[in-house]
């Protein structure tokens, strides 16, 4: 028993490790095929597919900073002298450009209070453009209704994949 | 994989690391990109990623989206979402219009404009922005500036405005 206790934890159990090989295989299938982000979208859907069938269980917390490091160094080894120079401009104008969507995402909040009777905190946390796991996290500060929150961010990031990767086909076309 | 790329990836490693023990918000992508970024120009390096690099990338952040897709979520809540594909729809034609004009003033491509302002996970557009081969660190940057709005600016307006959870009550006994 005691040597058993000294067995290092394995880094996924079973479920996860069920949906990482579906990751990787439905990714390559999607390069293969040829889809735009195939990677991506082949990994996101054979992993939500795959959820279906094996008891759910969340990525831990290291797989998921992973995932973010890996694709934050992705974009910064791309960083040169050049790309330096040419992005302070474009800084300035993504700072705006971004402050609008914002703005933007304040007024479909309005609407959405309006049209599904949530209260205006639920509504505001729920159409903020900020990353999942964080406004999740800020949800539950405040006296909201986080599961509509976090419904609406899952919906929110699974259909911006599929409206991107749809409008580069598009564009590319 | 040249030495250069495997230094910055080293330093990328180490930002996000340090950044996410800090608990900067949003820090493991904010201190990926900065360390990789910082060694890559140190060493005045100009690279461009393998492909296996970027459907890496792409498989990497897929698994993470698909795992959060869990459709006992939306359970019992078709009368609250009911409107809300359509409020997106509105929201991202309303952010890819943005993205247009943002590509026009910086003499970028529409696609990267739209990457850059279309308001989805920060990974999931840089691992597009890979995959269509340009414009990672524009994206990567304006999507940083974003969360840093959403978390300096808007969370400390909605500690202001919104009333505060209630405090959980213990169990009687406990």
């Amino acid at each position: 028993l005691s040597a058993a206790r000294r067995l290092p934890r394995p880094l996924l159990s079973g479920p996860q490790t069920v949906q990482a090989v579906a990751a990787i295989a439905g990714g390559l299938v999607g390069v293969a095929l040829g889809i735009p982000a195939g990677g991506l979208v082949g990994a996101m859907l054979a992993v939500a597919l795959v959820a279906r069938r094996v008891p759910s269980t969340p990525l831990p917390p290291w797989l998921r900073d992973g995932a973010r490091i890996v694709a934050g160094t992705a974009a910064g080894a791309l960083v040169s002298r050049s790309v330096l120079g040419g992005l302070g401009w474009a800084l300035l104008w993504g700072a705006l450009a971004n402050l609008a969507v914002v703005g933007a995402g304040l007024l479909c909040a309005v609407l959405f209070a309006r049209w599904s009777g949530v209260d205006r905190g639920t509504a505001f946390l729920s159409f903020a453009p900020g990353g999942l796991v964080e406004l999740t996290a800020l949800a539950d500060e405040f006296d909201v209704e986080s599961q509509v929150v976090v419904s609406v961010h899952l919906l929110r990031r699974a259909v911006t994949i599929a409206f991107v990767v749809v409008f580069i086909a598009v564009v590319a076309s | 994989v040249s030495i250069d790329l495997g230094l910055a990836v080293i330093g990328g490693l180490t930002g996000g690391i340090v950044a996410r023990m800090l608990r900067v918000p949003g820090g493991a992508l904010l201190g990926a990109v900065l360390g990789a970024a910082a060694v890559q120009l140190a060493l005045g390096g100009d690279e461009s990623l393998p492909a296996g690099v970027r459907i890496a990338v792409q498989i990497t952040i897929g698994l993470v989206v698909g795992s959060n897709l869990r459709f006992e979520a939306f359970r019992g809540m078709g009368r609250i979402l009911a409107r809300t594909p359509a409020l997106l729809a509105l929201l991202f034609t309303i952010a890819a219009a943005i993205g247009v004009g943002f590509a026009t003033l910086i003499g970028a491509t529409v696609p990267v404009g739209v990457l850059s302002t279309i308001p989805g996970g920060a990974s999931d557009m840089i691992a597009i922005a890979l995959e269509i081969g340009e414009g990672a660190p524009i994206v990567a940057a304006v999507h940083l500036v974003r969360l840093l709005i959403i978390y300096v600016v808007l969370s400390s307006l909605f500690r202001r405005l919104l009333p505060p959870a209630a405090p959980t009550v213990p169990p009687p006994g406990a």
